[in-house]
């Protein structure tokens, strides 16, 4: 919500930015062949990150269904809880991490 | 509105042509850097995110679906990631960062004869999200709800980031004027 006289102040204020656009005018279009370069690699790195984190998936699944087929076989009690516990820690968490930046955003 | 070319241009990119998104993100990219260079004051992290900004766009680039203005779009990214950026700071290294960037800035203007004047250095001084809020609103024209979206806060809030922003340009210029 502006205020009496604030007119004047966002018209320095716009006058000033322009100021600085025109400062930085001469960061020209970066050459095309850079460009062209920094997608090429920024594609070949990200393919390279997914097949990384799809092997990292596959052995994750692995131990967890060994574990799950062990504890299942063995102790179904535990078992059991290990049901409860791991998807309550996991609101608990998602709960406390909203709170937080609910509380953040207000200091701000 | 966007040109047809640019149009051409995303929905090319979105199928899969490294030629179109390179042409794509090379227009855009003064414009992301001056905003923000303006956004952060500090040239060196500018250019930082800007290169993060073009590599998270060149990921998310198939779910741009043209409902704003492909900058806008941008900004909108670019903005998330300066605010993803400052909540991993220590408050100490941010300080140090945020006057470095001062600092930058200033000699920019200076080494070039230009005056760094009061007004830029008040909007320097501001909190990020009380400059962050006024920049969109007062500079880029955007609503708050627009600016809202892109700060990922209610448009209420963005309208009190604005007002306090404002209040504090405001009281530092005339505590200048008065000192003078």
């Amino acid at each position: 919500m502006t205020k009496p006289g604030d007119d004047n102040l966002l018209h320095k204020l716009q006058m000033e930015l322009e100021r600085m656009d025109e400062l930085y005018d001469e960061i020209s279009h970066p050459p095309v062949a850079d460009m062209e370069r920094f997608v090429a690699d920024e594609l070949l790195r990200r393919q390279r990150r997914q097949r990384r984190e799809l092997l990292l998936f596959i052995m994750a699944a692995l131990v967890l269904l060994s574990i799950f087929l062990a504890v299942l076989g063995y102790a179904p009690v535990v078992f059991l809880l290990l049901q409860v516990a791991f998807p309550s820690a996991v609101l608990l968490g998602l709960g406390a991490r909203r709170l937080a930046r609910r509380k953040e955003g207000a200091e701000e | 509105m966007m040109s047809e070319l640019a149009l051409g241009r995303i929905r090319q990119a979105q199928q899969g042509d490294t030629a179109a998104l390179a042409a794509l993100l090379r227009e855009h990219y003064p414009f992301l850097y001056k905003y923000l260079v303006k956004a952060t004051m500090n040239p060196a992290l500018a250019e930082e995110l800007a290169q993060d900004t073009m590599v998270r766009c060149m990921e998310r680039i198939g779910t741009y679906n043209g409902s704003s203005a492909f900058s806008s779009w941008l900004i909108t990214i670019a903005t998330r990631l300066y605010i993803d950026r400052k909540r991993r700071w220590k408050l100490e290294a941010q300080w140090q960062e945020q006057e470095q960037g001062r600092q930058a800035i200033r000699w920019q203007f200076e080494s070039r004869n230009l005056e760094w004047s009061e007004v830029l250095d008040a909007l320097s001084r501001l909190s990020t999200p009380q400059r962050m809020a006024v920049l969109l609103k007062h500079y880029y024209g955007y609503s708050y709800d627009e600016a809202g979206a892109m700060l990922q806060v209610p448009a209420g809030t963005v309208k009190s980031r604005v007002a306090a922003g404002l209040d504090q340009l405001r009281k530092e210029l005339r505590d200048d004027d008065e000192a003078r």
